[in-house]
């Protein structure tokens, strides 16, 4: 069933389908809003039934110049960043200074390469809000600048550059992690 | 070999930037290969966490709620307007026909009762409407 199809029949009164909607795109919104919120914050869920319960509302403003998964997102981000304001949620931001901590205490090679995800993943996390959002939807979510710019409505360009940035910054984490632990691993040998 | 700015290779690696991966210079080779990491972390599942269980049920129960109380709000509506509408016309009978509402029962002719007890009707069973409504609820 096509995003059309599925919008007229929700808009006909169909409950059933807008149970497939929610289905569909329950995925994006969750991990949207888990980035933008905090993974361990409690409200998560309300937050997202709050959006859900937007778009069964607005569903008869949506006009297909956008897909309809663009359009969730916007929704979503909207309503978390609305939160994030709220609650003044700052996420600690991550620098070029930011210490590498936490090298890993395991000489095994395996053990040292899980740690390099999680470790990655913490400062994926400890990014600022922008920067998350557009890595999320760009990597993640695979949007195109443009459908990122309409979720977010920040301009093309400056999207561009907060992807870059994000990325420079956790390139610039992740090797000076790797040259901790080479050095670590180094000294254990020794 | 090609010296390639941190940009430009984040392009490359976009696939916005057309060149072979043997044109980049050792320096950009080492940074492409850290990227890599990046971008494979930053497309990976393992972190992603799903919704919570039963949640599509959860939102459709609020949205049959949502949708009910919508409902209601017109009834309300509807019953309001009615009884303003019953008033109105009330109001606009006595006025027409001259009616005293002091002589009303004194005089008591057949058709000023039969509006009486008209009216008096009308007002029951639109209460009764809202009653109904209520209770089933």
């Amino acid at each position: 069933m096509t995003d059309q199809e599925l919008i007229k029949r929700i808009l006909n009164g169909d409950l059933g389908s807008f149970n497939v909607l929610v289905k569909q795109h329950e995925r994006l919104v969750f991990h949207m809003v888990r980035k933008l919120v905090g993974n361990q914050n409690e409200d998560v869920e309300d937050l997202c039934q709050e959006v859900f319960l937007k778009v069964y509302k607005h569903l008869s403003s949506f006009k297909n110049e956008a897909k309809l998964s663009t359009w969730i997102g916007s929704i979503a981000f909207r309503t978390a960043m609305h939160y994030c304001k709220k609650n003044g949620i700052k996420t600690e931001e991550l620098t070029e200074s930011t210490p590498v901590s936490g090298a890993d205490p395991s000489p095994e090679k395996a053990l040292i390469d899980q740690n390099e995800k999680s470790y990655l993943q913490q400062q994926i996390d400890r990014l600022p809000l922008h920067y998350k959002t557009c890595l999320l939807l760009f990597h993640y979510e695979e949007m195109s600048l443009k459908e990122i710019e309409k979720t977010t409505g920040w301009p093309e360009g400056t999207i561009k550059s907060y992807l870059h940035r994000a990325r420079k910054m956790l390139k610039d984490q992740l090797e000076q992690y790797q040259q901790i632990n080479n050095a670590k691993h180094e000294t254990t040998i020794r | 070999m090609k010296p390639l700015s941190d940009s430009e290779l984040q392009d490359w690696l976009d696939g916005q930037l057309n060149l072979d991966a043997e044109q980049l210079d050792a320096n950009a080779k080492k940074d492409a290969a850290l990227y890599d990491k990046i971008y494979a972390e930053l497309k990976a599942d393992e972190h992603v966490a799903g919704a919570t269980f039963g949640f599509s049920n959860k939102v459709m129960r609020e949205v049959f709620l949502e949708t009910e109380r919508k409902k209601d709000r017109k009834q309300f509506l509807l019953i309001s307007a009615l009884l303003v509408a019953i008033g109105m016309m009330a109001a606009a009978v006595i006025f027409f026909f001259n009616i005293s509402v002091a002589q009303l029962f004194a005089n008591q002719s057949p058709m000023q009762l039969f509006l009486f007890v008209a009216f008096g009707l009308a007002v029951l069973a639109a209460i009764q409407y809202a009653d109904k409504r209520w209770v089933r609820k």
